[in-house]
């Protein structure tokens, strides 16, 4: 070992290498190693930078995953006593459990109350949340939500609201927030929908604040003491019916009320002259068939809703089948023929009366119905 | 002893040696140039290392932490200070990330508005940020494009029909 040591020493003190040679080595290993570190440091915080982007991109894609769908009617099950409440069915149709975080309602049409607006004793739009709820959100105490977690799948999920009922006529904007930060929202009341893949539920004639839908399932009869209406497209010739018209209101600063003067009008093809019309007021809401008719009373009468923003509000049915105005008896056509008809509404827009005829359209009556329509 | 013994060797075998004195000085003047030179690197590299580690660790967890902040802007309210006047909009904005948050600035179009206010985590602003319009006003069923930005630097940008 000792002979070994000295070998070394004794190569080392005969070397021709300097100490600057040791050096320069040492240096040039000193520099490589503070490069090393810094690219060391360099991959240690793009690892960091990255698992943070990774971690949120994470959280985003689960936000994106949510997908909250609010069914028809939007809000149901109201209880206007204490305590007041409504439940709002969703359909889960994500990939992932969504959590409501808070509930915004805002009143766009405050024409059944001040609910929910600046005029309002909530100051501003309702602010529901969950737990122990919002302080006065209503001017009624707290206002909460309850079964606010609703998971991947499911179906007509009840979102229950108490402290606060939204069923007084006004239109309602309703935003439910998820705690990932995606808003989910309906109209209430829910507004008019047609689906294109039935032929019936989508010609609509708009005057004045109506919106009248002529197509066939809108534009129907009833007689005897049906309960199922028909297309009045084709009716038969004889016999007494009621006439049913399917309206909505397409305002949304006021709803409409019927007068009792609104009717009917309808003349034959192969007449000439005045005194060949046919005509018939309106009957009252109950009045869905010849046997089951009652005069129109103002104090029932056919109101419709004020609409929200996105479009007209809920259809209301319209009977016609009054002999004269705040008569009974149905409608006879009594000969076969084409019939050009025309409807009068008189009614009270914004506290007002104002009228408006429509050109309404073209139907047939035949003996032979319904083999020869 | 023996080290001044190896001195004496040393000056002697240097009086008898054949180089001359220019050698001498040629090899301490590369010697100095060599040490500056290498000091002059040593120093540049420190500092460029440094430099480089500074402004992109900066960068680095700048980034990773405002990468962590989202903003929700759950529901603006269109409303006036009278009947008719249309000026105000209030801005719901809750905190949907891992940070807290501070609202710096909100935009309605392209005015700006400004803020302070700190929003937790999961939490929603305690007082909605409230746009008092000045000269024009929103109008009913116009789009208005609503930007919320964090001190931080993030931004979101939603519409919303008035």
């Amino acid at each position: 070992m000792g002979v070994l040591v000295m070998g070394v020493y004794r190569r080392f003190v005969h070397a021709k290498k300097g100490m600057s040679t040791i050096f320069g080595g040492l240096f040039f290993i000193i520099l490589i190693l503070m490069g090393f570190n810094l690219v060391i440091w360099g991959f240690i915080q793009y690892d960091n930078y990255n698992s943070s982007l990774f971690k949120m991109n994470q959280n985003d894609q689960l936000a994106t995953s949510e997908n909250l769908v609010p069914t028809n009617p939007g809000a149901q099950n109201f209880s206007n006593t204490s305590p007041i409440g409504f439940n709002i069915p969703v359909n889960n149709l994500g990939g992932t459990t969504v959590s409501i975080s808070r509930i915004y309602i805002t009143n766009i049409s405050p024409t059944g109350g001040t609910l929910c607006t600046t005029s309002g004793a909530s100051l501003g739009p309702c602010t529901v949340d969950a737990g122990s709820g919002t302080q006065n959100c209503a001017g009624n105490g707290n206002c909460y939500f309850t079964n606010g977690n609703i998971g991947a799948g499911e179906i007509n999920h009840l979102i229950h609201v108490t402290g606060i009922a939204i069923n007084d006529g006004s239109g309602y904007k309703v935003i439910l927030s998820s705690t990932r930060g995606r808003l989910f929202s309906f109209f209430y009341p829910w507004p008019v929908s047609f689906n294109n893949n039935n032929p019936g539920g989508k010609f609509v004639t708009n005057i004045g604040p109506l919106s009248i839908y002529f197509d066939f399932k809108s534009f129907n009869f009833t007689q005897g003491s049906q309960t199922q209406s028909q297309s009045a497209f084709c009716v038969p010739s004889s016999g007494t019916m009621v006439i049913w018209v399917k309206v909505a209101n397409t305002a949304t600063d006021s709803g409409v009320t019927l007068q009792g003067s609104t009717m009917m009008q309808m003349q034959p093809y192969s007449a000439n002259g005045f005194g060949q019309f046919v005509r018939t007021w309106i009957v009252s809401p109950t009045s869905i068939n010849p046997n089951s008719i009652t005069p129109y009373s103002m104090g029932t009468p056919y109101f419709l809703p004020p609409a929200p923003s996105n479009g007209p509000g809920p259809t209301t049915e319209v009977y016609f089948g009054g002999s004269s105005q705040g008569g009974t008896g149905g409608i006879n056509l009594g000969r076969d023929d084409n019939w050009l008809t025309f409807i009068g509404f008189y009614y009270n827009y914004l506290g007002q009366p104002q009228g408006e005829t429509i050109p309404f359209m073209d139907f047939k009556s035949t003996s032979g119905y319904p083999g020869t329509c | 002893m023996s080290l001044v013994k190896w001195a004496k060797n040393r000056i002697e075998k240097n009086r008898k040696s054949r180089r001359a004195i220019s050698t001498i000085m040629a090899n301490l003047m590369m010697l100095v140039i060599v040490v500056t030179l290498s000091s002059l690197l040593f120093v540049w590299a420190i500092s460029s290392f440094g430099a480089y580690q500074g402004g992109a660790g900066y960068w680095f967890s700048s980034r990773s932490i405002a990468n962590q902040e989202r903003p929700s802007v759950e529901n603006a309210y269109f409303t006036g200070s009278c009947g008719t006047c249309n000026n105000i909009v209030k801005v719901y904005v809750r905190n949907v990330g891992t940070i807290p948050f501070t609202i710096a600035s909100v935009y309605m179009n392209s005015t700006l508005f400004q803020f302070s206010q700190t929003v937790n985590v999961g939490n929603v602003t305690t007082t909605p940020l409230t746009l008092t319009l000045t000269g024009q006003t929103w109008a009913h069923n116009d789009i208005q494009k609503i930007t919320v930005a964090t001190t931080r630097g993030t931004t979101v940008t939603t519409t919303w029909v008035s």
